[in-house]
């Protein structure tokens, strides 16, 4: 008993009526009953809960964070950026337009600006089967495709990055995508769409989306499969049979709805292995059939589609190829450097990789170039 | 025991006084030989009770009048032993359920559409497709009657771990969203 609490009914006789004495009474219960001390404990459990709750999700967030090898690390060079992160980058397919740059981290797929060494996540690793997100990129958009629901490989899209407007947003019309690597030119936005329903199992539609105008419109359809686009032009390749020799290649101008059909591979012995657009021009590689000869031989091969000429880049036994963008077709040859050569002609140009260059092919735009060494990603600007 | 009636405030030192709003019908503080004693009916035991005055016992009456407890003294649960309102913390708690929710919705919607996260739930990922509206007023509304129906069934005893242990794991979800929202 607290003696401090009897004391104003102590001090009252008994069976008196005294407001008084009530008074100082109400005052001792209002004290032992005060509002902050019958708080306190729902406070402190409140607060407990509320504090192990952040704990967890910030702890959640390091192992998270830890797993998935990211955020980067951008560090400015001499000549442009070097991306890592501590885990090392598990990368491939980075690719360059304009002043950014897409590569894609074990799944994790990522943007550089290559003007501020800004990054931004575009699409965390998929917990679906579908694992990493396939990309493009111009230089107004990076479009890729993802599963439209959480582990639900049957249903994709195509989610896009404006690089102007910093906006993200889902392609409208696209829920039909087959999970392919879609194609962009500009704003010109292309895709393998699902094959229709009772159709024959190989057949393929090709659409074409303007991203900015909303204008879709198809392409081809038939056996095909989506190959680059550049500008104007787009191009798909054909199964003409049952090898790569006997592939055709497809190329069409939208703008005058000119089309060209090719094949490549006219060699003996010879199959293609790599074509791009770059330009107004189709670049190709051909290797020699492993199946015909164990010998290596690879030639680089380029088409200039307004004149029709058509020239061999580079060839040989220790020639490895292919990569282009900005007018340029990329290659290595016996010394493993990477030299450059405008599709119209003109002088090899070795490209500014560095001293620890590991032999992979840098890509290319027209003012910068991207490679890999070891787990990290380097950029270099091109003076032009 | 019989009912105190009202005493608009003027009450009558050694006979009766009202101890609480919640407690005023059912229980006075009176003289006894020793000191105080609260004398009061406990709703649980539908019995009259006395117990000898302390600040701590004044405290956890309250507390039990407000919970609709049981504070005979051997028997008082550990929640009244303490003096944890669990009513009180059970409104801060299903506030915090609200609000936590409504976070986890907003820094969805900005992770999603930055491209930083994909919603993990499949059900509110349809929503999400069908838009951020359609996904607000359905997580939102959910929420709200879940917590509605959690404030209805307050008096039972699993209401108040499950409460804590929902809005823990959602504070943790929102602390995730939010540092990666800020560091990514």
């Amino acid at each position: 008993m607290d003696s401090d609490s009897t004391d104003p009914l102590r001090a009252a006789p008994p069976g008196r009526t005294d407001r008084v004495a009530a008074g100082e009474l109400s005052a001792l219960l209002r004290r032992d009953t005060s509002g902050w001390r019958l708080l306190r404990p729902a406070l402190l459990a409140f607060l407990i809960i509320i504090a192990v709750g952040a704990a967890f999700g910030a702890l959640a967030y390091a192992v998270a964070g830890g797993y998935q090898g990211w955020p980067t690390t951008v560090v400015r060079t001499a000549a442009g950026w070097r991306i890592s992160s501590a885990d090392g980058l598990q990368q491939d397919s980075e690719m360059v337009a304009g002043s950014s740059m897409v590569w894609n981290n074990g799944g994790c797929l990522e943007l550089l600006d290559l003007g501020s060494g800004k990054t931004t996540v575009l699409q965390l690793p998929s917990s679906g089967e579908q694992g990493s997100a396939a990309a493009c990129l111009s230089e107004r958009y990076v479009a890729w495709t993802t599963d439209r629901y959480p582990n639900d490989i049957d249903h994709l899209e195509i989610r896009a990055y404006d690089l102007v407007r910093h906006r993200f947003f889902t392609v409208p019309g696209a829920f039909d995508c087959d999970g392919s690597t879609p194609a962009l030119s500009g704003s010109l936005l292309f895709w393998e769409g699902d094959r229709p329903q009772d159709a024959d199992a190989k057949h393929v539609v090709i659409h074409g989306l303007d991203l900015a105008s909303g204008r879709g419109f198809p392409v081809a359809t038939g056996s095909i499969r989506l190959g680059d686009a550049c500008g104007d032009l787009v191009m798909w390749t054909q199964d003409d049979g049952n090898s790569a020799r006997d592939q055709l290649t497809w190329v069409k101008d939208l703008s005058s709805s000119r089309l060209w059909r090719l094949r490549l591979c006219t060699g003996k012995g010879y199959e293609t292995d790599g074509c791009l657009l770059t330009g107004r021009a189709l670049v190709w590689q051909l290797d020699r059939d492993s199946t015909v000869t164990s010998a290596s031989f690879t030639r680089i091969e380029e088409l200039d589609l307004d004149s029709g000429v058509r020239r061999v880049v580079a060839q040989g036994n220790k020639v490895w190829g292919l990569s282009a963008g900005g007018g340029q077709v990329v290659w290595s040859g016996p010394s493993r450097a990477p030299l450059a050569e405008n599709v119209v002609g003109g002088p090899a140009v070795p490209l500014p990789v560095g001293r620890n260059f590991n032999g992979d092919l840098p890509v290319i735009s027209d003012s910068a170039i991207a490679w890999i060494v070891d787990n990290t990603v380097e950029t270099a600007r091109l003076s032009r | 025991m019989s009912r105190m009636p009202r005493t608009n405030g003027a009450v009558a030192v050694g006979d009766c006084l009202p101890v609480g709003v919640a407690a005023a019908d059912v229980a006075r503080l009176q003289r006894a030989p020793g000191g105080l004693e609260y004398a009061y009916r406990c709703p649980l035991h539908d019995a009259d009770r006395v117990a000898p005055y302390t600040p701590a016992f004044a405290r956890q009456f309250l507390t039990a009048s407000a919970d609709g407890l049981c504070c005979c003294v051997d028997e008082m649960p550990w929640s009244v032993r303490h003096g944890l309102a669990r009513s009180r913390l059970l409104a801060w708690l299903l506030i915090t359920l609200w609000l936590a929710n409504l976070a986890d919705l907003l820094l969805t919607l900005r992770a999603v559409a930055a491209g930083r996260a994909t919603e993990a739930n499949g059900v509110m990922s349809y929503f999400l497709h069908a838009g951020s509206l359609a996904a607000g007023v359905f997580k939102v509304g959910l929420v709200s009657a879940a917590v509605v129906l959690l404030w209805i069934l307050r008096r039972r005893s699993v209401v108040l771990p499950a409460t804590a242990a929902l809005t823990l794991a959602l504070v943790a979800l929102v602390a995730y969203e939010a540092l990666a929202l800020l560091t990514a």
